[in-house]
């Protein structure tokens, strides 16, 4: 009998040792969540609307903020299309050579790292053009977009049920016609989520603008040829930065952008459980 | 030129674009193009970086890799570069992170499918992606503000201090930033991604497998270990997985490692990692004449180590899928 | 040349891999009647109805040998497109399937739309219409044409479904096993709508009930373990079969 009594207490260490190790694991994401809020939560009370809407000189982040969603929009703009392209040609063509490449090729993408994409824009876009801009920054975030968006795209079109792929090629229509018209469609929705992860993923994207983008936080952005500022960017300054003042504000510019990550993910995230045909 | 060529007719007489009737198939006219450029922009990075890389390895040939030495000098002549350092911190660095990721996400797996009622499992799942997904950035802050004061107080100084004899932990921890702070925040970091995949393989172990070990009366701490004997292949493609992306983190490991040319041992010294030296001098590189040939040459050394590492992580993966579905 | 039969088989043969799913079928179904296919589950009839519109191509392990000729042309010869072939030959499945995203009217619409097939909104609206009422299901949904298909039975559903496919005038219907998920109500509803619809269209029916195939269809042909054991006019097959085989099936003993 003692000996499973030691096997027993075996297992009430094991238990006991995963959970701490588990608990270990997910602690970090509650603290930084609760630090964040606690350093940056003050900054923004106190100066109130400005810090999002004011220049840097007026103590805010508005530029910033503004840049971002440029980048968002401008990056989507080009990286969208040859995604949703990409992913459905991966979805039709599992098995032929080109598209078990395509889909490695997207994995390999997925996990790049993103300061190599950065520099690979600056040479072909910010050098050859002679000035950080926000087409650059976009064109890096496009790269990093894309692979995000196509596997997204392309998982949603396989939980479509074969049947409906049946029935609309059984009304005669060409390939083109029963992909665009009828399956893409039918799969919307988990196509959409797959966008919205992909423009978070890439609103909060630092390394791909540090040589790109360039920063403009002194007056709001008005060309897309120029140099542009971003949150993370900003918030990656400021932190190098000697001056207290400096890191208050890269705390509270932390807040909002750690509020923006959250306003999209977890929609999006808890939805996922809702995609169904 | 002519090469290009070649290549694009091998792959267009592999891509059928017309259907046996003869008429075009205009699914393929219009998703191939995008295909295509894919993998042209693919290859065009790598040629980027070969292509601007080339100088560093004409003036300084491959011992580049092998000298931690930065000599930047008005004089172009007496410049003299070598990354050692650098690729020292990034593989030291992304170890510890994947020691410290192993145990965690394998015990978060366990704990997830066998012994959490599905409520919790939902969200412990959500906070796990939530983990993976978050800004980088913020990750930095944290990590430059909170996380290192807090392992220099509590962990390094009283390591030092009582176990300097041993080599890892002979080097003074001044300021905290350091190899080890680095490390701890890319295990935080890269632990999620580890842990899906795990989480993943040890869910799908057939059940008549689980069921088959029970019933030989073992308790569930033994069951479990031989469990996760059967999918010890994909723990081994997720630490590779986790080891790729802790690679090419950049602006995170950089607030917390501080940014030195070190080669040490020792855990808490400051160092470089290649991504963080990129970061750090790509601005000073515009200023001298030859330091910007061996950034290059650093994120070609990256993109090489991120490609083999995260293909054979793929790729094992995938083998043991295969083997396992039978 | 004007021919007696719709659909008329030579030597087909079907594979799938290198297993032989259908060895060999000759087969000749008249115009204007119900063919039933029947026999036991897994012998080949849901693969062999799929041959007559090109829809096994679908699988890519899928292989055809022989002729299939409509209404005397070979739709498996070289310069035949499929999706030609698919128009004029409808299909409705064993799970009702009208697609979702889309209302009841876009259902029958979509299929006119797509391969323009009317010229302007009052030809669709009317074509629509008339094939809703073909099918028996006007007078159910015409005060509802822009709901969504979730909101119908099982039995309407499949009846949208059959007005989908003949919306695009075929001159051929297959169903496969149209009533097998469909309840009993819905199921005499379908049935007695084929006996209207074989005066206009040759109808294929799957079926995995003989009794079915006694109740609807002028013709039948028992397939069994990929041969065509015997087939011929519905009375004669049921009331005298000449092989044993066909004896056991009708009576229940083989399932």
């Amino acid at each position: 009998m003692s000996g499973y009594r030691l096997r027993k207490g075996k297992e009430i260490l094991f238990i006991l040792a995963i959970s701490i190790l588990t608990f270990v694991g997910i602690l970090p994401l509650f603290h930084i969540i609760v630090t964040v809020f606690m350093n940056g939560l003050p900054v923004i009370l106190e100066r109130g609307f400005t810090f999002l809407t004011g220049t840097l000189g007026e103590g805010g982040i508005g530029p910033a903020i503004a840049g971002t969603f440029i980048l968002i929009f401008l990056s989507s703009l080009i990286g969208l299309p040859v995604a949703l392209l990409v992913g459905i040609y991966a979805y039709e063509y599992p098995d032929s050579k080109i598209g078990r490449a395509t889909k490695t090729l997207l994995q390999i993408m997925l996990e790049f790292p993103t300061i190599l994409v950065g520099v690979f824009a600056m040479s072909v876009i910010a050098i050859p053009m002679g000035t950080y801009s926000a087409f650059a920054g976009a064109f890096a975030l496009a790269i990093i977009l894309m692979p995000y968006v196509a596997v997204y795209t392309q998982e949603a079109m396989r939980q479509i049920p074969f049947t409906y792929r049946e029935a609309s090629f059984g009304l005669g229509l060409s390939r083109m016609k029963v992909i665009f018209k009828i399956l893409v469609p039918l799969a919307k929705r988990g196509i959409l989520t797959g966008v919205l992860i992909g423009m978070a993923k890439v609103a909060g994207e630092t390394a791909p603008l540090l040589f790109t983008a360039g920063g403009l936080y002194q007056s709001y952005p008005t060309s897309i040829t120029q140099p542009v500022g971003a949150v993370p960017l900003l918030i990656y300054t400021l932190v190098q930065s000697p001056s207290k003042a400096d890191h208050a504000m890269a705390w509270g510019a932390s807040l909002v952008l750690l509020l923006i990550f959250l306003l999209i993910f977890i929609p999006v995230r808890l939805s996922l459980r809702e995609v169904k045909l | 030129m002519t090469s290009i060529k070649t290549s694009l007719h091998f792959f267009f007489s592999r891509c059928n674009l017309r259907k046996s009737t003869g008429k075009v198939d205009l699914f393929k006219v219009v998703t191939v193009p995008a295909v295509i450029f894919v993998f042209l922009l693919f290859a065009w990075m790598l040629g980027i970086y070969f292509y601007n890389a080339l100088p560093a390895f004409i003036r300084e040939g491959l011992s580049i890799y092998f000298e931690n030495v930065w000599q930047a000098a008005e004089e172009a002549s007496n410049e003299y570069y070598g990354l050692a350092s650098a690729i020292w911190g990034t593989v030291y660095t992304s170890l510890i992170a994947i020691i410290i990721a192993l145990p965690i996400s394998i015990a978060y797996s366990i704990f997830v499918v066998d012994y959490v009622p599905k409520r919790v499992k939902n969200i412990l799942i959500i906070v796990s992606d939530m983990m993976a997904g978050l800004p980088t950035i913020i990750y930095g802050i944290w990590g430059a503000f909170v996380l290192v004061p807090f392992l220099q107080k509590y962990i390094m100084m009283p390591l030092y201090k009582h176990l300097s004899f041993i080599p890892i932990f002979s080097s003074p921890p001044i300021t905290g930033y350091s190899y080890f702070s680095a490390g701890v925040l890319l295990g935080i970091m890269v632990t999620p991604f580890a842990s899906a995949i795990i989480r993943e393989a040890y869910q799908m172990i057939p059940f008549t497998y689980r069921e088959a070990i029970s019933s030989i009366g073992s308790t569930r701490y033994e069951a479990t270990k031989v469990l996760l004997g059967y999918i010890k292949p994909a723990i081994f493609s997720g630490l590779i997985l986790a080891f790729g992306r802790a690679v090419g983190e950049t602006v995170a490991v950089s607030l917390v490692i501080g940014n030195t040319f070190n080669l040490s041992i020792g855990l808490f010294s400051p160092g470089y990692t290649i991504s963080s030296l990129i970061a750090n001098q790509f601005g000073n590189a515009f200023i001298y004449e030859h330091m910007l040939p061996v950034l290059y040459a650093g994120g070609l050394a990256l993109f090489i180590i991120g490609l083999i590492v995260n293909v054979s992580g793929l790729y094992l993966l995938k083998r043991w899928e295969e083997i396992v579905r039978i | 040349m004007k021919t007696r039969y719709a659909i008329e088989t030579e030597n087909l043969r079907i594979y799938y891999g290198e297993n032989e799913v259908i060895k060999g079928i000759n087969l000749k179904i008249p115009q204007n009647t119900v063919f039933a296919l029947m026999g036991p589950s897994g012998c080949g009839k849901s693969t062999l109805l799929r041959a007559f519109n090109r829809l096994l191509e679908l699988n890519k392990d899928a292989r055809v040998e022989g002729k299939v000729m409509i209404f005397g042309k070979n739709i498996y010869a070289d310069d035949v497109n499929p999706i030609d072939v698919r128009r004029e030959v409808g299909m409705v499945f064993q799970y009702p399937n009208p697609f979702p995203h889309l209302t009841i009217y876009d259902n029958v619409a979509m299929g006119l739309k797509l391969n323009h097939l009317v010229r302007n909104k009052k030809e669709m609206d009317e074509r629509v219409r008339w094939a809703l009422e073909k099918s028996s299901l006007w007078n159910e949904v015409k005060d509802r044409l822009e709901d969504y298909p979730s909101s119908l039975s099982g039995g309407q559903k499949q009846r949208l479904v059959i007005a989908r496919a003949l919306a695009l005038k075929p001159k051929i219907l297959l169903m496969d096993e149209p009533t097998a998920n469909i309840d009993p109500m819905g199921t005499k509803n379908i049935e007695s709508l084929l006996f209207e619809l074989k005066k206009d269209y040759t109808i294929v029916l799957v079926t995995h009930e003989p009794a079915q195939a006694a109740r609807v269809s002028d013709h039948v042909g028992f397939l069994y373990l990929g041969k065509l054991v015997e087939v011929g006019p519905t009375r004669e097959i049921f009331e005298k079969p000449k092989h044993e085989l066909t004896e056991k099936y009708v009576t229940g003993v083989l399932v």
